[in-house]
């Protein structure tokens, strides 16, 4: 470990950073052209021409990397995470980091700027294979137009009776019928509106602790392929994702000095992403818990975390007990999921249980299409130690997801929630910093 | 200077981050063009069913079922038809059962589209009331693809839709025990017999008969492998890449009155690829006019034995041809890459319903 500190130095010399950040800039270049090759080629149009070659040979190369990129880059974030943890000492990071040395009102209209771009970004990049095609993309969005129809025909009672996702299947329900839009055509700008919310949600999250490196994280979000992914089908998750960033953001924002209308607001929000997504509410609380228990004055401050979400737990507590009262198939809401434990069956022919967990590291193969944001999380790991709660609630973040993302019945839903564009917007600025 | 190397060295690194940028856009404008695709449509014929089922039945209709037993037509169905979509087997619905090897199936996404369907099938109380009539329970044909023993359960509703009949409930648990057994055996021949009247098209006698087109390939009389009949055919063939080798028996045939054209295959091959085996009724001496069906199970060539049975109404046909008037029966063999054949056919036989 001691032999990391030089090496540290050493990298910070001036003449080494001038040859590793020439070095970066050509393996993007060649990157950019083999990239450009490979997406032409998709598109149907390959490049030719007197160079073209050389793209081709550069993903040839590429192509026989791979293969091991997924272990590669779950080696680093692990490593990074662990060293973040245990690695020497250093001086608290983020309180030391100043903003880029711009005037105020400039700073403010550049950050509005880039915020906006990604947003652009993001809306365009989930808008573009929607417009090549005339059939929905993904096979889950079938499945949600159908339950769109449902309540159009059933009513809105029957996104709280018949799905543990109410608020989201019924604000999805309220956009179609105030989009005016056919439920076929509506699936088209649905994930293109939840690609703008969760680009500004991540923007918002990293704002509310290093202003500076918002803008980064965002346009790393917005052009990130777990946002990709997200789009195609995943939509639920896609709206529960927003606001875990939201609700990260207000903590961190709310944390220091709260007051009674804050809390309120909290809880709320707790309450929100429990009836969306339920998963996403116990790891919201799972990672403040573990960061807020590794924090100075842990017990006044967990306390004060049970006390915010006391609501949303005594609310779920509630669908649990309706769901014992009344079994499927007369109610089969938030809750039901929770019944198997108590013996209760939710299906018509007894309890349904399997046990196919297993090791499994298909899903972290997510993080092979842009090696770029791996590299530069890791980056953002190794520049910001968990020594400020922001930073101590992100590496907790990160290492669960990591964890459950190597669990086949988990993998897909936790490698999406790895935070890896904050961390590599945190990264790139980092390393974009002159000072 | 200082100041110029700082300028340049700013420039290179807001180069680095807009080539990052563009690099990221770059993967994920990639990643959508190759995975953000609709999910496998059905076929043309597939969407035209849903298409007239919505059209008769309206969208929605909660006392209509359709049964569907593939993933992608199970959504593709939920979409078109709304309403109550059962995926799974046919005959398991009619006799309100479970499929365990649905329920306990190691593809996640065909047990939760089976545990889905009888959610809401249970929701709406319609596995309580499955035999009260009041459900209509449609099966679209090319979605569905039943077998011979499922269509003895259906009746034709419309273009390329058919419709459960009523059958008392031991007739179901019959059939659906005729119909596990086929699956489980890979017979479909002696489950069949049970439910129509079965006729042989050649006998042992006639059997010597059958003659190769081809010099590659030698074709002889040999001891039964089933004990459905005295005799098979036994043919081995070599046959070169893109080819297609028949076996022939002159005769002449009237198979008007007839619904089903069944036969036992017993068969290995070297072939690696493509390759498939074609029935073919020849309703002329030119190729002119004639009944096809193909059969591209690799399944089939596992050298156990399967007892086949297919529609006759489900041949596709080339000219005119006149299942009246059929003079020769031909087995054929088609490869995409050099390989031998070597199988034995037997029982030939033709049914019709009894009812």
């Amino acid at each position: 470990m001691s032999r990391a500190i030089p090496i540290l130095r050493t990298l910070r010399s001036i003449r080494l950073k001038w040859l590793l950040l020439s070095l970066v800039a050509i393996a993007l270049c060649l990157e950019i052209a083999g990239l450009a090759e490979g997406f032409s080629n998709s598109l149907g149009h390959p490049i030719s021409g007197t160079y073209a070659t050389i793209p081709s040979e550069f993903v040839a190369t590429g192509s026989l990397v791979f293969p091991i990129l997924p272990y590669l880059m779950l080696v680093m974030i692990v490593g990074a995470l662990v060293y973040g943890v245990m690695g020497p000492n250093r001086a608290n990071p983020i309180e030391e980091v100043r903003d880029l040395d711009l005037q105020k009102s400039h700073g403010k209209i550049r950050e509005y700027v880039v915020l906006v771009s990604a947003i652009a970004v993001a809306a365009f990049l989930v808008w573009f294979p929607r417009s090549l095609q005339s059939l929905p993309i993904g096979g889950d969005t079938l499945w949600y137009m159908t339950a769109v129809e449902t309540i159009n025909r059933e009513g809105l009672s029957w996104a709280i009776v018949y799905t543990d996702k109410p608020i989201f299947y019924l604000t999805t329900y309220g956009l179609q019928q105030v989009s005016g839009l056919s439920v076929i055509d509506f699936f088209t700008i649905l994930p293109v509106i939840l690609a703008v919310g969760a680009t500004a949600s991540v923007w918002f999250f990293v704002s509310s602790f290093y202003r500076g490196a918002a803008g980064y994280s965002a346009l790393l979000m917005a052009t990130s392929t777990s946002l990709m992914r997200t789009s195609i089908d995943l939509y639920a998750s896609f709206f529960a994702t927003s606001l875990l960033f939201l609700t990260f953001g207000l903590y961190l924002r709310f944390r220091e000095v709260m007051n009674a209308r804050q809390r309120l607001f909290l809880q709320l929000m707790l309450i929100v992403i429990l009836l969306s997504y339920w998963f996403v509410w116990g790891l919201v609380l799972v990672v403040l818990l573990g960061a807020e228990a590794l924090s100075e004055r842990r017990l006044r401050r967990i306390k004060a975390l049970l006390t915010t979400a006391l609501p949303s737990m005594g609310m779920l507590g509630l669908f649990i007990v309706i769901s014992l009262i009344r079994p499927p198939p007369l109610y089969w809401g938030l809750g039901s999921s929770f019944a198997l434990y108590f013996g209760r069956t939710t299906t018509p022919i007894g309890p349904v249980t399997y046990n196919t967990a297993s090791f499994d590291l298909v899903d972290v193969g997510l993080l092979q299409y842009n090696p770029i944001v791996p590299i530069l999380a890791v980056l953002g790991l190794l520049f910001f130690r968990p020594r400020t709660f922001p930073v101590r609630t992100i590496y907790v973040w990160s290492s669960i997801m990591l964890v459950f993302s190597l669990i086949s019945m988990t993998g897909l839903h936790a490698a999406l929630l790895v935070p890896l564009p904050v961390l590599a917007g945190l990264g790139l600025r980092k390393m974009l910093d002159t000072r | 200077m200082t100041s110029y190397v700082l300028t340049a060295h700013r420039v290179l690194l807001v180069a680095i981050a807009m080539m990052v940028i563009v690099v990221s856009v770059e993967f994920s404008g990639e990643f959508q063009v190759n995975f953000a695709v609709p999910w496998v449509p059905p076929s043309q014929r597939g969407l035209t069913e849903l298409q007239w089922i919505r059209a008769h039945f309206g969208y929605d209709n909660l006392k209509v079922i359709t049964v569907v037993r593939n993933a992608s037509a199970y959504l593709w169905a939920l979409a078109y038809v709304g309403g109550l979509v059962f995926f799974g087997d046919l005959l398991y619905l009619l006799a309100n059962q479970t499929d365990y090897y649905l329920l306990n199936n190691s593809d996640l996404q065909v047990r939760s589209s089976y545990i889905g369907s009888i959610q809401r099938l249970w929701t709406y109380g319609v596995l309580r009331d499955i035999d009260s009539g009041k459900y209509t329970i449609l099966v679209p044909f090319d979605l569905y693809n039943p077998d011979v023993l499922e269509m003895q359960a259906l009746a034709p509703a419309g273009v390329n839709v058919l419709q459960a009949r009523q059958l008392d409930p031991v007739a179901k648990r019959n059939l659906l025990g005729a119909w596990n057994l086929a699956i489980s055996t890979g017979n479909f021949v002696r489950p069949l017999s049970s439910y129509v009247a079965v006729n042989s098209m050649a006998e042992c006698a006639a059997y010597p008969g059958w003659v190769s087109t081809t010099l590659e390939t030698t074709v002889r009389v040999a001891q039964n492998f089933t004990n459905e009949s005295r005799c098979s055919l036994h043919i081995v063939t070599t046959v070169r890449a893109g080819e297609t080798v028949y076996v022939v028996l002159n005769g002449t045939w009237n198979l008007a009155t007839e619904s089903y054209i069944g036969f036992y295959l017993k068969g290995t091959t070297s072939s690696r690829g493509n390759y498939q085996l074609n029935l073919l009724l020849n309703s002329d001496q030119g190729y002119v006019s004639y009944y096809i069906q193909t059969f591209t199970d690799v399944s089939l060539w596992d050298g156990n034995v399967h007892g086949i049975v297919r529609e006759l109404s489900r041949f596709q046909t080339q000219g005119s041809p006149d299942l009246s008037s059929i003079h020769s029966t031909e087995f054929g063999i088609y490869s995409a890459n050099d390989g031998v054949f070597d199988y034995a056919l037997q029982y030939l036989i033709t049914a019709h319903g009894t009812s």
